[in-house]
């Protein structure tokens, strides 16, 4: 009889599970700190399947955090840190959040929504705490396991709910894929509450018995001395993470301990790549989403850019015309995605999901096309999603809490590229008297994460528009 | 100019720089000495301003010297430049 979905994410054992700063913590501890953990939850007399949010940096807490909401049964939640209160109200709404894990000092900041507040350092801390006795987690593959939040293009985020035979599938493509073992130390500064951080550089790792190697804070000096410190096999980062590494690797550190180099959220630029190379770096694309999980991984060797690799076992990809005809090899098209990893449903959504075809496949918002030996590659975004650093942000959501301040009577929001080719968000206002950058960077402050704030705003006296109302793309790059 | 006033306009100038602060902007955080008053401060940011200052200043961060009130408060920033820098 085959194994329960993510059984071995429960298996205690000796080896090192996290390296959090200088602590070393092994599978046997991270285990019996979540079952702690999850003897808290079960005394809230929650529902099986009920959601739990978790609110903690990249940290050996939020390892123990996630497999604690497992154990107990519920649905697992991450979220972003830096989330405004406006915005983590809406989440706690729409998931019907009963229970928030987070840190003792960030406890008195969530917000009034009736869920269950519990500060996870000071459970952790009782030394007295008795773990309750280990029950069997509850692995049905049908079973809400995670959701993970993404950007829709409706200016208000969307979360996907994962079940634990998706999760599990996810896990398992991307093990195959990137040939993971117990052997293999995973060091990456991409969030846990990232689609890619949770599954990819969390989760994935400890399925698999790997090690994780945490930074709660992402700067590039500290990554490389982590690097250089404990040996990681796989580094995960960002096309900004790895700007930002080329600028203080020496070129002839030995680095060949690190047997991917690992990038993801969008391409990396020509000129970076070749900066990496002469590094010795070669970087591959990992290509995904909330929505299907990790779709490719490039095998980074000198490619045509754009190249994301052929879908992982088990991911099948098609390439869609104008008018929903597959295309043949070599055709440009619209990428749609179909398999076992593919979410179940977006959270408080009712209705007709307009993102899945009729035949199961995920329309994933990009414009590519494969080649005869079945390489993806990626010419763009069909919709107007803003790739801050391989985070989506909604133009829409940004633009209607700067129409809603009353000093602002039009104002426009997208993506622009910085002076290093990523993309920044940029805001057009058109204001109704006098009003300053920072009174408007305050407001939006007050309602937004930083990262969705513009990093440049211009004030104009008219934002220019076609007759459907539209800005024009040309317009906007010039 | 005294060390610390030197040291306030050349970070003054490196954000100039760095982020292509147009000169209202540039005025209004000589004047009220907040970063966040003028532009988004987001990781991204941080993160380049931290890699021009130790290249500029031939200093360190380290990641629990890190919070976004230190990057974003120039009279914070500037102190904290000039103990770090070296002979200071």
């Amino acid at each position: 009889m085959p194994a329960p979905p993510l059984h071995s994410l429960f298996e205690s054992n000796d080896h090192i599970a996290v390296i959090d700063g200088t602590r070393e913590h092994s599978f046997f501890g991270i285990q019996l700190s979540a079952r702690v953990l999850a003897g808290r939850l079960m005394r809230l007399n929650l529902q099986p399947g009920d959601r739990v949010a978790g609110l903690l940096p990249n940290s050996a807490q939020a390892v123990v955090a996630f497999l604690a909401a497992a154990r107990a049964g519920h649905s697992y939640l991450p979220l972003n840190t830096g989330l405004k209160t406006p915005e983590l109200e809406t989440m706690f709404r729409k998931c019907r959040v009963q229970a928030v894990l987070c840190s003792a000092a960030t406890a008195s900041a969530m917000p009034d929504s009736g869920a269950e507040i519990i500060p996870v350092d000071e459970v952790l801390a009782d030394t007295g705490a008795n773990p309750p006795a280990a029950k069997e987690v509850d692995l049905d593959p049908d079973r809400e396991f995670v959701c993970l939040s993404t950007s829709g293009s409706t200016g208000e985020p969307r979360i996907v709910a994962r079940t634990a035979g998706a999760v599990d599938a996810n896990a398992r493509h991307v093990k195959a894929g990137l040939d993971i073992s117990a052997d293999d130390r995973f060091l990456s500064v991409v969030p846990f509450w990232h689609a890619n951080g949770f599954s990819n550089c969390m989760l994935t790792p400890l399925f698999s018995g790997a090690s994780i190697i945490t930074l709660n804070r992402f700067l590039p000096r500290s990554m490389l001395e982590a690097i250089l410190e404990h040996k990681p096999t796989v580094v995960v980062g960002s096309p900004f993470v790895f700007q930002a590494l080329a600028q203080v690797i020496e070129p002839l550190s030995d680095l060949r301990h690190v047997r991917a180099w690992i990038s993801s959220g969008a391409a990396i630029p020509e000129a970076l790549d070749a900066r990496l190379r002469e590094l010795r770096i070669e970087v591959r694309q990992l290509y995904g989403s909330s929505e299907t999980g990790t779709v490719s991984i490039s095998s980074g060797a000198h490619t045509r850019m754009g190249n994301v690799g052929k879908p992982l076992d088990g991911v099948r990809v098609r390439i869609i015309d104008d008018d929903g005809r597959e295309v043949p090899q070599g055709q440009p098209g619209h990428v749609q995605v179909s398999g076992a990893a593919l979410y179940r449903e977006y959270i408080g959504e009712p209705g007709e999901d307009a993102s899945i075809t009729g035949d199961g496949f995920y329309r994933m918002g990009d414009l590519g096309w494969q080649d005869l030996e079945g390489d993806l590659y990626l010419t763009g975004r069909s919709d107007a999603l803003i790739n801050v650093s391989g985070v989506k942000v909604d133009p829409l959501e940004v633009q209607q809490v700067l129409s809603s301040m009353p000093e602002v009577r039009q104002s426009l929001v997208f993506g622009a590229k910085d002076r290093n080719g990523l993309e920044m968000i940029k805001a057009l206002l058109v204001a109704e008297g006098e009003i300053s950058t920072e009174e408007v960077l305050r407001y939006c402050r007050d309602r937004l994460a930083e990262y969705k704030l513009p990093r440049t705003i211009e004030f104009v006296d008219e934002i220019p528009q076609d007759l459907m109302g539209k800005t024009p793309r040309s317009l906007l790059e010039n | 100019m005294n060390a610390p006033d030197e040291t306030r306009a050349a970070i003054l100038q490196l954000m100039a720089e760095r982020l292509r602060l147009e000169d209202k902007a540039l005025e209004h955080l000589r004047a009220n000495g907040r970063l966040d008053d003028v532009t988004a401060a987001d990781s991204i940011l941080i993160v380049e301003l931290v890699l021009a200052l130790e290249e500029r200043f031939d200093i360190r961060f380290e990641p629990d010297d890190i919070d976004a009130d230190l990057i974003c408060d120039l009279d914070r920033l500037t102190a904290f430049v000039s103990a770090a820098r070296p002979g200071s």
